[in-house]
């Protein structure tokens, strides 16, 4: 029986799935494994190189495709419906896994149990973030699970990046599907879906990253992201109302100022002025104090 | 709740979507092991269970644990924050609040009343109409009347329809002078708000006969269900010679009647004893009334226990006294264990379940004590009654199975979330 499920989504981009997959191989966890690609609709001329890519993998793959581009979400859903294995982790094409991140995951969960977490868990990872093009440095993104994990997640030190997660397969289906009206933080949405249903993050054993994350804003739709943190701001009404209203603007703020980070990425003047202004609005002081600590700098 | 933000051009499979999304709320549930607790729970999970969406929100100082297990598919979420309820306005009324309940004088009092309330209320009303109006519930389900009205109001302010499930007798929930909060204000919305109920629970039928004719054909009648676990067939063990009762040790119980009751033909009976179990406020008065009573080791008080069935299984006959009852939940249990059941013909949770000579006796409360002993003195000394009673008592509660109430859930739910809940929000 398949112990763990690697779940791959993959759109016009064979090359990053064989340096995917070529992480995989040198995992050091040598359990029974399946790795599932989805392909969500891919150029035809992509499509060939991917077919290859798989027949040449010593793994063991299983391919589905979506026949035309749906999403990301629907295609997180297709892939989710395909897991067979007993644990579930997931790896974007083009990012790769450190070689010990399933051991140690494994023994994080193990450990975790051990210690009398009765609910459901999913075991997190430190990670590094490469920017594509190589313009910044590699840096490390630690995740924090202690104290109140909505929070964290809500003001971004605890990271909602699905490929840092592992978990049993019953945990993440108890979680429901990836909300269809969500193109961009659908991840963000499930990570607190789960926090919500009495789920705890942990982290495995030792200091070290276990994955790193090929990152590039480049095609982000600012006011796209935007629109969506704004739906989970309703959508998760609830808990918010339980945080103060300092912590609501600061999110808020922190919503707008992403917004103006993919828009200036991608040479949108204008837009990125329209939501400078509005962190500004939001929260005055925030604004002043990344003004003299970045010197404007998005 | 929002236009698509990318509309999909092909339909995704049934299965990815929720069959709607409810808002189950109860004003307090952290650490509080009571039956509407539980039965709350119940219901949120099977609703998760059958592919719902379901969100539990309780508004409780305290930060305990949920007292029963909730479904890994349900979010659960406390409304009260430390800090927001601290604020100086709540404050200020706080303040009033303690005012009316110090205030003699009448219109002192009636000055004070919307303060008091708005105390009690404003700040559960407040952020039940933010999730409301933010989150855009399908429905929302309240659970007993501290969450009823502010649940009502909050709904509709904020065009979510709702449905306030009650749980006892009618006129105890909305004319009792004794229970739920007896400021006038609360009393009068309590039964202004249920105007704007999209539906109105009740547990028996027979309860509808309360509510005003223009609010009676909004009431649904759904009772309660037998807990799970009393489902599971067991071996039959040997009974002993013991009248068993099991509830909370509270007045309403009328476990005072009993003890008398016992005293009056314990003597009579000397193989035979009375194990009342359960925890609660009345736990030493009836120790003291016991030891008055002379009734020594002819009555035993063990408490609450976790294996309530056994109790059931090993006692030959279950007397309820109460002097009323929502839905008598430990009646349905003692007969699903085939344990006939002695109680009062006047009490309405149980004379809904008992059927006088069929599966139990019902006595005339008028006659007290004296009737109560009377009922015992028959079920003891007649074997064949009791053999006649406890045939019939496992079929008489085909009703009340966990099966049949979760679909009389289900299906009273999927009625009121019909059409395509994607296309509404």
């Amino acid at each position: 029986m398949t112990t763990v499920s690697i779940l791959i989504p993959h759109y016009n981009d064979p090359d990053g799935l064989a340096l995917s997959l070529r992480s995989i191989e040198s995992q050091t966890w040598r359990g029974a494994r399946e790795i599932v690609v989805v392909d969500d609709g891919s150029r035809p001329e992509h499509q060939a190189r991917l077919d290859e890519v798989i027949a040449t993998s010593p793994e063991r793959i299983r391919l589905v495709r979506n026949g035309v581009n749906r999403g990301r979400p629907w295609t997180r859903n297709v892939l989710l419906d395909n897991a067979d294995g007993k644990y579930l982790t997931w790896l974007d094409a083009g990012d790769e896994y450190y070689p010990r991140k399933l051991e140690l995951q494994l023994e994080g969960l193990y450990a975790a149990r051990a210690a009398g977490a009765t609910g459901p868990i999913w075991a997190t990872a430190h990670s590094d973030l490469r920017w594509v093009g190589g313009q910044r440095k590699l840096r490390r993104v630690v995740q924090r699970v202690d104290g109140d994990q909505l929070a964290n997640l809500l003001l971004d030190s605890l990271r909602a990046y699905l490929y840092t997660l592992l978990g049993r397969t019953e945990t993440f289906r108890d979680v429901g599907y990836f909300d269809l009206k969500l193109p961009r933080l659908q991840d963000l949405d499930f990570f607190l879906r789960f926090i919500e249903r009495g789920g705890r993050l942990v982290l495995p054993p030792g200091d070290e990253s276990l994955c790193v994350y090929h990152k590039t804003d480049v095609g982000r739709n600012g006011d796209e992201v935007l629109r969506c943190n704004q739906y989970l701001f309703r959508k998760h009404a609830a808990w918010l109302m339980t945080r103060s209203r300092r912590f609501r603007r600061n999110r808020q703020f922190h919503q707008h100022m992403l917004a103006a980070r993919f828009t200036n990425n991608n040479d949108d003047r204008v837009a990125t002025l329209r939501h400078l202004a509005a962190s500004a609005s939001t929260s005055p002081w925030a604004f002043g104090r990344w003004i003299v600590k970045t010197r404007g700098r998005l | 709740m929002n236009a698509p933000i990318t509309p999909s051009t092909d339909e995704p499979p049934v299965t990815w979507r929720a069959r709607g999304r409810i808002l189950m709320v109860i004003r307090l549930l952290a650490g509080r092991p009571g039956g509407a607790e539980r039965l709350f729970c119940d219901i949120a999970n099977l609703l998760a269970e059958a592919g719902y969406e379901v969100t539990v929100a309780y508004c409780d100082p305290r930060d305990a644990e949920v007292p029963y297990p909730l479904s890994p598919k349900v979010a659960r979420v406390n409304l009260q924050a430390r800090a927001s309820r601290q604020a100086p306005w709540y404050r200020l009324l706080d303040g009033g609040a303690k005012r009316y309940e110090r205030a003699t004088g009448r219109a002192r009092r009636a000055a004070l009343a919307p303060v008091d309330w708005l105390s009690k209320n404003l700040y559960f009303l407040r952020r039940l109409y933010i999730v409301a109006r933010d989150s855009r519930p399908d429905l929302i389900l309240s659970f007993l009347p501290p969450a009823n009205t502010p649940s009502l109001l909050g709904g509709w302010l904020a065009g979510v329809p709702v449905v306030p499930t009650n749980h006892s007798v009618p006129i105890h929930d909305f004319e009792s002078d004794v229970r739920w909060d007896q400021n006038p204000i609360d009393r009068a919305l309590r039964r202004w708000s249920l105007r704007t109920a999209e539906r109105i629970h009740v547990l028996f039928p027979s309860y509808a006969d309360w509510f005003p004719p223009a609010l009676r054909d909004r009431v649904v009648a759904i009772p309660n269900g037998l807990s799970p676990e009393f489902e599971v067939p067991v071996p039959p063990r040997p009974r002993r010679r013991q009248v068993i009762a099991a509830g909370r040790l509270t007045d309403i119980k009328n476990y005072d009647l009993l003890l008398e009751a016992w005293a009056l033909i314990a003597d009579r009976h000397p193989s035979w004893r009375l194990a009342i179990y359960g925890q609660g406020p009345r736990d030493r008065h009836l120790k003291t009334l016991a030891r008055s009573l002379k009734l020594g080791d002819r009555v035993a008080f063990p408490g609450r226990t976790a294996a309530i069935r056994d109790a059931f299984l090993e006692s030959e006959i279950m007397v309820h006294p109460a002097e009323f009852e929502g839905f008598g939940l430990s009646v349905v249990e003692a007969l699903a264990c085939g344990t006939p059941v002695l109680g009062f013909a006047a009490c309405e949770g149980v004379n809904q379940l008992v059927i006088d000579g069929q599966n139990g006796l019902l006595v005339d409360r008028a006659g007290g004590a004296r009737a109560l002993a009377e009922g015992l003195e028959r079920m003891i000394s007649d074997d064949d009654l009791r053999a006649r009673l406890r045939a019939n008592a496992l079929g008489s509660i085909a009703p009340y199975r966990h099966e049949a109430f979760r679909d009389r859930w289900l299906t009273f739910v999927a009625d009121r979330i019909g059409g395509d809940v994607e296309e509404r929000r």
